[in-house]
This record gives structure tokens, C-alpha cells and sequence, in this order.
């Protein structure tokens, strides 16, 4: 469950959001849409504290963001942002399994089949985990980066816009996967349709 | 054996270097005359004002004066590393005992086990070879935090990226640290590897020259490198560390206040 209580997030003394107030419930999937600039990664981002916000709260599953509880947040979300960054010397493998070196996430390293299962549900070659994150197009390093992402099965997924450097096809399958999630709670930013078709939920800030 | 000294008409040619480069920016027009004498005639003043002082140094020779005057030359250097990078003075006392800790340690490390002098505190000592590991520690690890830091800055998604899957702030920062880590080190290991072969180090050419048996002077040379080697990496390390505590928020965010203006 995600919860705003009416925040603003400022940039100095403008306003990029003003009391922003909504409910996303547990394993609901909603979308923010509108025009650029109008706020809607700066709200995905507050979720998990990089971008810090001005008036009002919010709370993910009951637990309110904040300096204090950052952690216990960040260990219960996953942000995957707009474009996969990396360090061009390591390959797909290790670029999979860093987050599972983390203290917290031990425990779900995930089993060689799983990864390679998702991958190619990705429509991506279980070859492609030798090979380095450099030498892959930009499409396929984004696919590999939702899949990190799925691998660390959070109950609360962000999404800033993480299929506008997708193909048709690529899209629908990341699609189909997170609607089938039944129990996570998916908030996405998207100006594809697609995903506003298929989410139940659609959010549109200052739009019509 | 000391070596035999320079007369004035001796130390007069030497400064000839000076006219030939004069020579050839005119000749090529390159308008760099006055930044290049001016630049002869400072380094000539504060080299003559150091040996000046270190004659005044040596005659002292108190554990106490040498042991303030690393001191001071520590501070010195930690105030002038900040200034000269993108960095400004809030992260001085962060850094600070980075150069302490590995300064001091080599000095007495290399002092009481390989040196050997008489006099644990000789000026004409630890003086020279504090002041070679300080100026070399310096020049690596402001690359290194400057490295670390803009890598965390430029690529700020792949750091958020990190955070966001519940790295803490020190998981997160790992790549980056252990990236600028390896890119300061690479001029070092380039230098040492041509010593010998395409370079002959300043301290061994000038106790050659001083007098000194050859493989007198190649031990001293590699004992110094070692000792370099050693504050080196431990200075650079500490700093990072230690520059985090204020550099990366209790959040894991980058604090731009770091940044110069």
C-alpha cells in the first residue's frame, strides 16, 4: 500500500507538486500519467527518499518515509528507473546479482534457473548473462535491469517510465509480467497507453 | 661524503634553462614569457627559503620543533588539497586524520626499521621523507575523492539505482570507491614501472650525485617508494572513508555542500 498525504515537492520556491493526495492499495496497479513536468517522477522518487518533500507524508505499507525509517523502506520498494545505468566493465551476471551482495537481500540471491526463466520471458538468450553490460543495446540492458529488479520480488514496485526505450513487443512482455503479479503493488509513470489500459488504476496529474 | 657545492657562476649557468625556454617561446610567439619567468624566479625564492630553514631545522634538530613542523605541514597540505579541488573546506577535518594516521604511521614504521638514524627525531630525516610521502599522498588522493565523488554525482541513477534495491550508503558506494581506487592508482603504477628503465628517481640521482654508492642510493630509492606506497594507499583509503561521513547523507545522498560553490 502506498499512501500521499497531500505533499508539495519544491525546487527552490516553485512548486513542482502541490498536495498531492492518493491511495494505491496493496497489489493494485495504477499508473501516473500527465504532461512533462508536472511532477510525476519527483513523487515516484519521494517514495524512496531522493527527492525530499516540502509538506505532508507519505507511507508505504504503514511505515511513513523518512530519514529514520529510510532503510526499512528501501528494503520493502524497488525503483527501477527510466534508464539502466552500470559499470561498463561487468557483465550481465554480475550486474544481476550485485543487489543480492547487499546485507539485506542475502537471503534472495535467486537460483540460476529463475534468472535464466526470466530472461527469457524478456525475450532475451540465457547467453547474454556472460556477456558485458556494455555490449548490450539499450533495450536489452533496460530488459536486464527490470529483471534485477523482479528478482528481488519487493512488495512495492516504482516504475519511472521504464519501457519508453522499449519495442512493442519488448513492452508487452514486461507488461504481462507486472500485471501478473498479484500481490505486489506496481506504481508506474508512463506515457504509453498500453500501460493505461491495463492497469486498473490511472492517476492523472494537471491533465484533463 | 657531502657533496661539493655549486659556486654562484655555477648555479648562474644553471639558470640558463631558463633563457632557452625564453628563447623558444619567442621564436614561436607563444605568449608565455612572463608566466615562465615569473614561475623560475618563485620556485627559485621558495626553495632558497626552505633550505634557509631547514639549515635552521637541522642545527635544532628538537624532537619537538620537527615533530610540530610535520604537524604543520600536514595541516598545510590538507587546506591546500581542498582548496586546488573541486572540493570545499567542509570536508577538511574528514580528511585531516587520513594524512595523520598514515603519515605519522609510515614515518615511525619506516624510522625505527629501515632508516635506522641515530637520532630517532633528525631533522635531516624525517623532514625530507615526511614531506615526500605527504606531497605524494596529496596529489592521489585528491583524485581519487575527486574521482569518487563526481562518479557518484555523474552517475547518480546507477547510485540511486543501488540504494533503492536496499544497499546501505557503504554498499551503494562500493563501486565507485573501489572504481576511483583503481583510477588513481593507475599514474602511480605507470611511474614506478618506468623507474630504471626510462626514469631515474630525484632522490637517487641527487645522492648519486651527493657522493653516494649506487646501490646505497637504489635502496634508499626503493625504501622511499615502498614508504610512498604505503601512506599513499593508507592516506587514500582513510580519506574516502572518512569523507563520507559528510560527503553521502544519513539518506545516502550525495551532499552537494561538499562542492565548491
Amino acid at each position: 500500500m502506498i499512501k500521499f498525504n497531500a505533499i508539495s515537492i519544491c525546487y527552490d520556491k516553485f512548486c513542482v507538486v502541490d498536495s498531492f493526495s492518493e491511495m494505491i492499495g496493496e497489489g493494485e496497479k495504477a499508473v501516473l500519467s500527465g504532461p512533462s513536468g508536472c511532477g510525476k517522477s519527483s513523487i515516484l522518487k519521494s517514495a524512496v527518499g531522493f527527492v525530499p518533500i516540502s509538506k505532508g507524508s507519505i507511507e508505504i505499507n504503514g511505515v511513513e518515509v523518512n530519514d529514520t525509517n529510510i532503510s526499512t523502506i528501501r528494503n520493502s520498494v524497488c525503483y527501477i528507473p527510466q534508464k539502466i545505468t552500470f559499470d561498463p566493465d561487468e557483465t550481465v551476471e554480475e550486474f544481476i546479482l550485485f543487489p543480492f551482495t547487499f546485507k539485506s537481500n542475502v537471503d534472495l540471491m535467486p537460483a540460476k534457473d529463475d534468472v535464466t526463466d526470466l530472461i527469457c520471458g524478456f525475450k532475451l538468450k540465457p547467453e547474454i548473462m556472460d556477456k558485458k553490460m556494455s555490449e548490450l543495446s539499450g533495450g536489452q540492458a533496460q530488459r536486464v535491469g527490470i529483471a534485477r529488479g523482479l528478482l528481488l520480488k519487493r512488495p512495492v514496485y516504482l516504475l519511472d517510465e521504464i519501457t519508453s526505450n522499449l519495442d512493442k513487443s519488448s513492452m508487452s512482455a514486461v507488461l504481462e509480467v507486472f500485471s501478473q503479479m498479484k500481490d505486489a503493488t506496481v506504481l508506474s509513470v508512463s506515457h504509453d497507453k498500453e500501460w493505461s489500459n491495463v492497469f486498473e488504476k490511472v492517476i492523472n496529474l494537471g491533465g484533463d | 661524503m657531502g657533496a661539493p657545492d655549486i659556486t654562484t657562476t655555477g648555479m648562474l649557468f644553471s639558470s640558463a634553462a631558463a633563457i632557452i625556454s625564453l628563447i623558444i617561446l619567442t621564436l614561436f610567439k607563444v605568449n608565455l614569457k612572463k608566466e615562465v619567468l615569473v614561475t623560475f624566479i618563485r620556485m627559485t625564492v621558495q626553495l632558497l627559503l626552505v633550505g634557509l630553514y631547514l639549515e635552521v631545522m637541522f642545527n635544532l634538530n628538537s624532537p619537538v620543533i620537527n615533530s610540530l613542523y610535520i604537524i604543520v605541514m600536514i595541516v598545510a597540505a590538507d587546506y591546500t588539497i581542498l582548496r586546488s579541488s573541486g572540493f570545499n573546506s567542509s570536508l577538511f577535518f574528514y580528511t585531516l586524520p587520513a594524512y595523520l594516521i598514515s603519515i605519522v604511521s609510515v614515518l615511525l614504521f619506516y624510522t625505527v626499521f629501515v632508516f635506522r638514524p641515530e637520532n630517532f627525531f633528525d631533522a635531516r630525516y624525517i623532514i625530507p621523507v615526511a614531506g615526500m610521502l605527504l606531497g605524494n599522498s596529496m596529489t592521489r588522493t585528491v583524485v581519487t575523492l575527486e574521482r569518487f565523488y563526481s562518479s557518484i554525482k555523474r552517475e547518480n541513477d546507477t547510485y540511486l539505482s543501488y540504494l533503492s534495491m536496499g544497499a546501505t550508503t557503504k554498499e551503494a558506494a562500493i563501486p565507485f570507491f573501489k572504481r576511483a581506487y583503481k583510477a588513481g592508482m593507475a599514474p602511480s603504477l605507470a611511474n614506478y614501472a618506468a623507474i630504471g628503465l626510462i626514469s631515474l628517481p630525484g632522490m637517487m640521482t641527487g645522492q648519486i650525485l651527493g657522493g653516494s654508492d649506487p646501490m646505497i642510493a637504489v635502496k634508499y630509492q626503493l625504501a622511499i617508494i615502498f614508504a610512498i606506497f604505503a601512506a599513499t594507499e593508507i592516506s587514500t583509503v582513510l580519506a574516502l572513508i572518512f569523507s563520507m561521513k559528510k560527503g553521502l547523507k544519513s539518506n545516502g545522498m550525495l551532499n552537494n555542500g561538499i562542492f565548491k560553490g
